[in-house]
């Protein structure tokens, strides 16, 4: 009796947290078609501000970011656009509209930028195709096909649990080494985008220091560390500098989003 | 037979540019355009488009020159895909005395039909005596062709290396300095001519100079090194007196270094009087040319304007032209296209400018011309062109009835019309995206963190807590007699413990059953042979089988008889034995 009390207590809690995400949910919806309205009849900086407060909310997926690069774009803010899609790139990366925004954008760049692609992508080139949820959706299905297999060699040792044994550990190396390498690629992504129109990149963290050269909005460039309000940024091995910091946003997920 | 056939169509391709004479042309050129009253100056007339003339060519402007043929030559060349042929008239003329002459046009005459060339300049100056011969065998000039010029004008700068000797590994060292730019005007030229009545070899080499900042300039000599080889001296005929043995290669070389003379530049500044709005600093001479395809097009349907600057100077400062904006017209704006070349005049170039021109009503509209302006450096002073103005009639569109042709003209099995290259004509980023869908984000903490992991190891846990019970119940299997065998003694000992002092009957019961339980039996009855038979073969010494066979044997006669031990006692004896009967069975 005891113990059917217990589970009907569980399954209420189960049930009152979803009720409560639904809800959540149902917000941030509202949101969403409100930015997209505001947008169409051209109030750009009101679909920014709804669309940054989806993501700051935590539902910042794809779409969101792709429409608030649309935003920044159409607000004559390159530098946030180009920040906006290629987050969204992270998120969507076989979204054909993002990809033609995101080539729009940076014809717009003043500054040359050559190939980000690095040797991992070059060699695992399907990496770029596939968001870290894919890959990791990926994985997970292999994982239990691998773990179920396994389970069925216990019962049975014949010839077929074998070779089907062989296939799914190969599927299994090369999907766990993908979603590993993207996660790894993700986690360690230093990329930043300048987001004001010039920016001085200067030989040292102060306002003072001689500035080497100067970077223009939209311009993507490797952020290196930061301190007291300045970026150390890196452009290629020649062109090294200190940055405002609020003179670049970092498109990694797990940085901040610029103000 | 396929041997035959490619011959055959050779022979045609080269049989047909001699009947076609419609892209006949005629070139005439000179190997230097200055020399001196001894020197052998080579002119050659090129025909193209056709294998041979009517009758030799007829050069106008040699009444002051001696003519020698150098005879003729035919060629065969391909190009842009095409064969043509062509026939080069060679002479040798040399000028009777000094001044400034025009030599051409040629005439020749195809198939009745005259043809002329250009015309090209020639002067010819007076040597100086005795000058070239203080210098030695080998000595090096330069000249430039005006001393005077404007900010980004060109000057030719011509260097002259006179060789009386045979020379080779020759190099350039230029007199470079800040704000004047050196740009070579194609591959240094050789040519014979003659220095104090004897004949010399003469390399020439030409730069076009620019000088981007108004100033005095000093242009520092230019210095050439290189290897001689003899002296230039006829040696005795003999054994060894073979072309062969006369290459450089089979003689000695000695290394020299000849410069030549300084000279001044002085750049003066643009004049601001008269300079135009938006000057873009192009100095030179320029001609500028525009058309508009179609004349006539339907409305949303799109023409080109194309307007190409052309001209010799600073090529590179050609700005890109804007079309102003009209009316009920869409203008795009294509990449311009740039090209640069360069003679012995110096840089020449082009830059094309198009724009796709799409009306959106129907109407007759005007596109204003479009000007530039630049500096003549000839004229001195600034001057403004400008292109042809175009009329656009626009009729209006087709609309929906566009496709509703086309399907017709496919079902009746015409011909699609040829696919074109879609050209870009707006740019603008693609809409919002509205679903909702793939709106989720997630990380490996809270909620769909901990589902992510549990998608990740639950299948582990369920491999091993299968495994696991596999193992358990294999082991189970293993010791299931020994458990048996600890639950019949157990019994055995907790009855004894119950019933211990009531009667044999119950006695007897308790211990048939722990033979059962303990050795997997089905017995009835026990007796105590049939007790001490199955201990001994279970291992059980003699003398512990016994003990049990006689208590066994108590309780039979107590139960059958009513005689021997109590029954309270044999309740406490019996544990005792089937302890020593476990103890030796383990």
């Amino acid at each position: 009796m005891r113990k059917t009390i217990r589970l009907a207590i569980a399954l209420l809690a189960a049930g009152l947290s979803l009720m409560s995400d639904a809800c959540a949910d149902s917000g941030w919806e509202e949101s969403f078609f409100k930015a997209n309205q505001a947008y169409r009849e051209g109030g750009f900086q009101e679909a920014i501000d709804g669309y940054l407060h989806i993501v700051r909310s935590g539902k910042g997926g794809g779409p969101v970011y792709y429409n608030l690069g649309n935003a920044y774009l159409k607000s004559g803010r390159l530098g946030r656009a180009i920040w906006a899609y290629e987050r969204a790139l992270l998120l969507t990366p076989r979204d054909p509209d993002l990809r033609f925004n995101l080539s729009h954008a940076r014809d717009q760049t003043v500054d040359a930028m050559g190939d980000p692609r690095g040797s991992i992508e070059t060699v695992f080139f399907w990496l770029r195709s596939f968001s870290l949820r894919e890959l990791f959706g990926g994985f997970a299905v292999v994982n239990l096909l691998f773990w179920s297999v396994l389970i069925i060699r216990l019962f049975n040792r014949s010839e077929w649990p074998y070779y089907l044994l062989l296939v799914v550990i190969s599927l299994w190396f090369v999907t766990g080494l993908s979603f590993g390498l993207k996660y790894y690629r993700i986690s360690t992504d230093d990329r930043a985008v300048v987001l004001q129109k010039e920016a001085d990149i200067l030989a040292g963290p102060d306002s003072a220091d001689t500035v080497l050269f100067k970077l223009h909005e939209g311009t993507v460039v490797h952020h290196e560390r930061s301190e007291d309000g300045w970026s150390l940024i890196r452009v290629s091995d020649k062109n090294r500098g200190w940055v405002t910091a609020e003179a670049i946003g970092r498109i990694s997920e797990d940085a901040s989003d610029p103000n | 037979m396929k041997r035959l056939v490619l011959l055959l169509a050779f022979s045609v391709a080269l049989m047909g540019p001699s009947n076609a004479h419609a892209d006949v042309s005629v070139s005439l050129s000179l190997d230097r355009q200055e020399a001196t009253p001894s020197d052998s100056i080579r002119m050659v007339v090129s025909v193209s488009g056709a294998r041979e003339c009517d009758v030799p060519p007829v050069i106008e402007g040699l009444d002051r020159f001696r003519v020698a043929q150098g005879g003729s030559s035919t060629r065969v060349e391909i190009r842009d895909g095409s064969i043509r042929s062509g026939v080069d008239y060679t002479y040798y003329i040399t000028p009777s005395q000094p001044g400034r002459f025009q030599i051409g046009p040629a005439r020749v005459q195809v198939d009745g039909d005259i043809f002329e060339s250009n015309r090209v300049p020639l002067s010819i100056v007076k040597a100086a005596p005795g000058k070239s011969s203080a210098k030695g065998a080998i000595f090096l000039t330069a000249g430039l062709s005006t001393k005077r010029a404007y900010v980004e004008e060109q000057v030719l700068y011509t260097l002259r290396l006179y060789l009386r000797t045979r020379v080779a590994n020759i190099s350039l060292e230029l007199p470079e300095q800040d704000h004047l730019t050196f740009q070579q005007l194609g591959k240094p030229r050789e040519y014979q001519g003659v220095l104090d009545g004897h004949t010399c070899q003469i390399v020439e080499v030409a730069y076009a100079v620019m000088g981007l900042k108004d100033g005095e300039y000093i242009i520092r000599p230019a210095r050439m090194e290189m290897t001689a080889y003899g002296s230039g001296q006829q040696p005795r005929r003999g054994f060894f007196d073979d072309p062969f043995f006369s290459d450089p290669f089979f003689r000695t070389g000695r290394p020299v270094s000849v410069s030549s003379e300084s000279l001044e530049l002085k750049v003066v500044p643009l004049p601001e009087k008269g300079k135009p709005e938006g000057f873009s600093g192009l100095v030179g001479s320029f001609a500028i040319a525009s058309e508009l395809a179609p004349a006539k097009i339907r409305a949303g349907e799109s023409a080109t304007l194309t307007v190409k600057v052309s001209g010799r100077g600073n090529v590179h400062r050609i700005p890109d032209l804007k079309v102003p904006s009209l009316d009920s017209m869409k203008i795009y704006a294509d990449q311009p296209t740039f090209t640069a070349a360069h003679d012995l005049n110096g840089l020449a170039g082009s830059k094309t400018m198009k724009w796709a021109i799409v009306p959106e009503l129907p109407g007759d509209y005007h596109i204003p011309p479009l000007s530039i302006g630049f500096f003549d450096p000839k004229a001195g002073e600034y001057r403004i062109i400008q292109g042809p103005g175009h009329s656009l009639a626009v009729i209006p569109g087709k609309g929906k009835m566009i496709m509703v042709e086309a399907g017709q003209e496919r079902q009746n099995g015409v011909p699609r019309p040829e696919k074109q290259e879609i050209r870009e004509i707006g740019h603008d980023i693609l809409p919002l995206h509205t679903s909702l869908s793939d709106m989720g984000t997630w990380s490996w903490a809270g909620k769909r963190g901990l589902f992510l992991w549990a998608v990740l190891l639950l299948p582990v846990c369920a491999y091993i807590s299968t495994f696991l019970g596999l193992r358990l119940r294999e082991r189970s299997l293993q010791t299931l007699p020994a458990q048996r065998a600890k639950r019949a003694a157990r019994n055995l000992f907790r009855l004894c413990r119950q019933y211990g002092g009531a009667d044999a009957q119950r006695l007897s019961l308790i211990v048939r059953d722990y033979f059962n339980d303990r050795f997997g039996l089905a017995l009835a009855s026990l007796t105590p042979e049939d007790a001490a038979g199955i201990l001994a073969s279970k291992g059980v010494a003699p003398e512990t089988a016994g003990r049990l066979r006689e208590v066994l044997q108590t309780i039979e006669n107590a139960i059958y008889a009513g005689k021997g031990r109590g029954a309270d006692r044999i309740g406490q004896e019996i544990p005792g034995i089937i302890r020593e009967i476990e103890r030796e069975i383990r």
